[in-house]
This record gives C-alpha cells, structure tokens and sequence, in this order.
C-alpha cells in the first residue's frame, strides 16, 4: 500500500551538507556525527535524536488535544550514547560498534488536567509512536515523563 | 514600625497560588486574560491569603505574592528595557548553552518553565514594583505588612545577560546604577504609603558562597558572575547600601537562603553562615531573615547588631514542625539575641515560583500555625521582661 511508504531525496552539497527534500519541503544535514562543539551543522544523530523528540512532544500534544486533556506545553530531552565512539573515528585496535546503544528521553508536560488523564494520554502516545516504536527495537530506550503545573 | 509582641511571627514572602490563580496568569501571559481582570482575581486570592495567615496568627504579613510569577521575573511587567525570556528562548542567544543545559538537567525542568527578566534596553520604572500590593494590603488589614522586594545584586545579576544587555550597557556595574536608582524610588514611595517591614531577597549571595566546584542551580541569575566570590560579595553590598543610603526611617531586612526550590534537599546549597558574615554584617539593614530550620544552613551566629528573623520551619517538609521544637530552636537562638531582636518566620517561602511551589496551602497554614503556637508560649515565658523599642 503506497500510503504506507514515506520517502526522502539526500543530495550531496560540495560544502559537506546535505539536501534533504520530502514531499515539498527541504532541510539540510551536515556530517553523521561530530565530536566538535563547534561544528556548524545540524548531524545526522542529532537529526535522529531531534526526530524522536518531537515525535513524543508533538504525538503527545495532538493525542491530547483529540482526548480534549488540556496541556499547555511539553518538552523532551533526548539523550543518545554510542556504542565504542572511538570505532567512528579509526582508532586502531577498538572493538564494537558505532551504534547507537542507549537513547533516553525525559518528557516533560505542564497541564492542570489531572495526572491520570494525562498519563493515558501518554501510553497511547508512546503506543503509536513510529520513531519509538522502531528505535526500541534496535536500542535499550529509555523514556520517563514528569508532570508539572 | 507598630507596637509589636515579642518573637512577631512572619512570613518570607509568598504563598502557594491556587489553580484557578495560575491558570489566569497562563492567560494573562498568553495576551488571552487582562491585567485589570488578572488583578481581580488576584485580589481575591490576596484577601484569602491575608484571612489564613491572620487565622494562624501572623504579626506582620505579605500578600503572598499572589500577584507575581516569582519573587523577582515579576519585575519584568513593571520596568522598561526589560523582557522576561524564557530559558528556552535564552539558549537561543547565549553563548554559553552548556552551562544552562547543565541547570536544567540538575532542576529537572523543561526550559519553557523557568523565565528570566532580561535587560534589552535601558531600564525604567513604567509603573511602581510593589507599591499596588502594599495599597491593597492596607487597605484590607491593620495588621504591619512586609514586602518583599527582588535586591539591587539579584536583578543586576539577573538582567545582565551580555549578549543582549550589552548593547544598551556596557557592564553590570552600569546596568546596577540604575537598578539602584529604580529601588530607591520604590522604596521611598513604599515608605510613604507605610510599609512596616521592607525585605530584600538575595539568595543568589549564597551561590556566591558555596557554589564552588558545584554545577550551579540558581536559575538564569547565577551566570553572569565574576567568578571571584570576594568580588561579588564587595559588589553586593555596595549595591544594597546605595539602595538603602539617606532614605527615610524604615525596617529593613534582607533574606537569604539556599534554594527553595525543590523538595529534594539534595540539590540545593549546603554551608554555614560564616564565610558570609563579614559582608553580611556591613549591610545597612536592620535584620537578616535566615533559614535554620534546614540543617543545611548550620547553627546560628550573631551578626554585629542584627536582629533576627529565624527560620524556624522547612518550607519543603509536609511534617509539621511541632510548636516545642521551635521553641527548643528560639531558646539556642536565645543564647546568642536579646528576645527582642528576634522574629520568627519560615526558612523561605511556600510558593517561590509559583509553577513549582515547594508546599500546599494546608501546610502552609499548619506550619504558620504551629509558628505561632511557639511564640505564644514563648512570650509567656519572657513575659517578665519589658519591651523596650
Ligand atoms: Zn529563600
């Protein structure tokens, strides 16, 4: 079924970036990953790691707003470590893998709705979440939520 | 100020807000509610605050501040050249992100809740701070009020933030002529209109102190810094007795305390009075309003002709300190003050931030209560001695 296959077009930059283009909209993405704070380009991980944040914040909201429960905000941190970064970067001798091994997010939602409303909310996002339900297959995925006023 | 018992119970400054009040301060800030319909609700919420505390027994009391986000972001909607901006949006223009990420993580909090007023141009005072709170009050209570106003070293600290605040001046020690300069005519209009009890609050002072090596927790306020505790210590001090230099007669305090802003102990500040007290001591303030009921904070001390206001109960606790412990804790205190330098309060507020107060209003009025209940036996028992003002 064509309504089940998303896709996307990456074209190489000679600048290092890369153009992503789906359906009518465009973004960039630089270098897979970087051990540069000042690297000034958005990394294919933290692309990864962004992507499932919003996937949460944004799957929590619209689930809310469906189930009339009242959230006003809600913001995630996501945090991802590599299996062995030093096999990224050719270090002679280093065993394992540059996966990903554990991702963790912290939820955090402000609601005057009652807690047990907005935890129901939450299941069934976590339920129907593409990006975590894929990632947690792949990675120990570690997802907490915090509730504040 | 009023004739007043011996050990007048009082407050530190704010109140658990009630639902309702939060909501209408969501939709006020949302542009959804009106400020004139904003103050109705906060009049009531005052009022209901002002009923509890006079129920419990209070001497002197505040209005909880009711009315504001937080004990000092508040000023954000008095003062021109000021932003409030929301730590999210800061990371967008700060240079030094990490360090805020690191706040965050240690808080726990999302960086949409925490809110700092930033200086983005050259500050002015568009209506009065507190002056409205005072007039209300006064009007519904004879009862002496405090207010509780942010200090000159918190809001430079605070609204300094360089890469904004540099364009319009060049230091902190420029942007504080005019913090300084806007405290004045506040607290002269303050005094006019009979404020009993004018309080400054400078926590940050202890992040000064103790913070050394530690991730830093206060908030936004805390990252200007010079870096030299000295430095900082000389700058505050200077700043609170400018504010306070040739004014008229008034009773003046100044509160510290270690973080109010989590139940979890463990991630606040930690040290004793001592390494603060040579400055602490040169302040033109009447009194020190300290906590002591968190162990946190060491045993008390004198400060050079201060009198007192001792923290005598944990904001943060749900157990109710019961009135023999407080006074245990007054009679320690005792060896050190004469009974008439010393006021009893809790450590801090109930509701510092009002998104996240450490206490519900039940205990807030139980531990007021239990405060009051101690004094009473307390006056009984230094019942013999007069009082000399
Ligand atoms: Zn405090």
């Amino acid at each position: 079924m064509d309504e089940l296959r998303f896709s996307a077009r990456v074209t190489s930059r000679p600048d290092g970036q890369a153009d992503v283009r789906v359906r009518k909209r465009s973004f960039e993405v630089g270098a897979p990953l970087t051990f540069d704070n000042a690297y000034d380009g958005i990394t294919a991980v933290e692309q990864l790691l962004g992507s499932l944040g919003a996937d949460l914040v944004n799957g929590l909201l619209n689930r809310a707003k469906k189930r009339r429960v009242e959230i006003d905000s809600a913001e995630a941190t996501v945090e991802g470590e590599l299996d062995n970064a030093l096999m990224y970067l050719d270090v002679v001798g280093e065993k394992g893998t540059t996966a990903i091994k554990r991702i963790s997010v912290r939820l955090y939602v402000s609601t005057f709705a009652t807690a047990e409303a907005v935890k129901a909310v939450w299941a069934e996002t976590l339920q129907r979440s593409p990006l975590a339900n894929t990632l947690k297959r792949a990675v120990k995925l570690d997802i907490s939520m915090k509730i504040a006023i | 100020m009023r004739k007043l018992p011996l050990f007048p119970v009082t407050m530190v400054g704010s109140w658990p807000r009630s639902n309702e009040l939060l909501r209408a301060q969501k939709l006020k800030r949302a542009g959804q509610l009106s400020a004139a319909e904003f103050e109705k609700l906060a009049d009531e919420a005052v009022l209901e605050v002002l009923r509890l505390q006079e129920k419990a027994g209070v001497d002197i009391v505040t209005d909880g501040e009711q009315r504001r986000d937080n004990f000092y972001s508040f000023v954000s909607e008095k003062l021109g050249g000021v932003k409030l901006m929301t730590l999210a949006e800061m990371l967008d223009i700060i240079e030094d992100k990490e360090a805020f990420e690191k706040i965050l993580k240690t808080l726990d909090v999302p960086a949409y809740s925490l809110s700092n007023p930033t200086c983005v141009g050259k500050i002015e005072r568009k209506t009065p701070l507190a002056l409205n709170e005072l007039q209300f009050l006064k009007k519904h209570t004879t009862k002496p009020v405090k207010i509780p106003l942010p200090g000159p070293y918190l809001l430079t600290r605070a609204m300094f933030v360089k890469e904004v605040t540099k364009k319009v001046y060049k230091s902190k020690e420029e942007l504080a002529v005019d913090v300084v300069r806007i405290l004045r005519d506040e607290i002269r209009e303050l005094i006019e209109a009979g404020a009993d009890f004018i309080q400054f609050d400078e926590p940050v002072l202890t992040e000064v102190a103790f913070s050394r090596g530690k991730t830093r927790t206060f908030m936004c306020a805390s990252l200007a810094a010079s870096g030299d505790p000295t430095k900082e210590l000389e700058f505050a001090v200077s700043l609170i007795n400018q504010v306070l230099e040739g004014l008229p007669p008034v009773f003046t305090g100044l509160h510290i305390c270690r973080g109010n802003w989590s139940k979890d102990e463990s991630t606040l500040l930690e040290g004793t009075y001592a390494p603060l007290k040579p400055w602490l001591e040169r302040l033109n303030v009447k009194q020190l309003v300290l906590e002591y009921a968190t162990e946190r904070a060491g045993d008390a001390m004198a400060f050079g002709g201060k009198s007192l206001g001792l923290g005598v109960c944990n904001p943060r606790t749900d157990v109710i300190e019961r009135p023999e412990e407080i006074v245990e804790m007054v009679e320690k205190a005792l060896k050190l003050y004469a009974p008439e330098q010393i006021y009893l309060n809790p450590d801090c507020g109930f509701g510092t931030f009002s998104n996240s107060p450490v206490a519900t209003s039940g205990i807030a009025a139980l531990k007021m209560q239990a405060i009051a209940r101690a004094a009473k036996e307390l006056r009984k028992r230094n019942k013999s001695m007069n009082r000399s003002k």
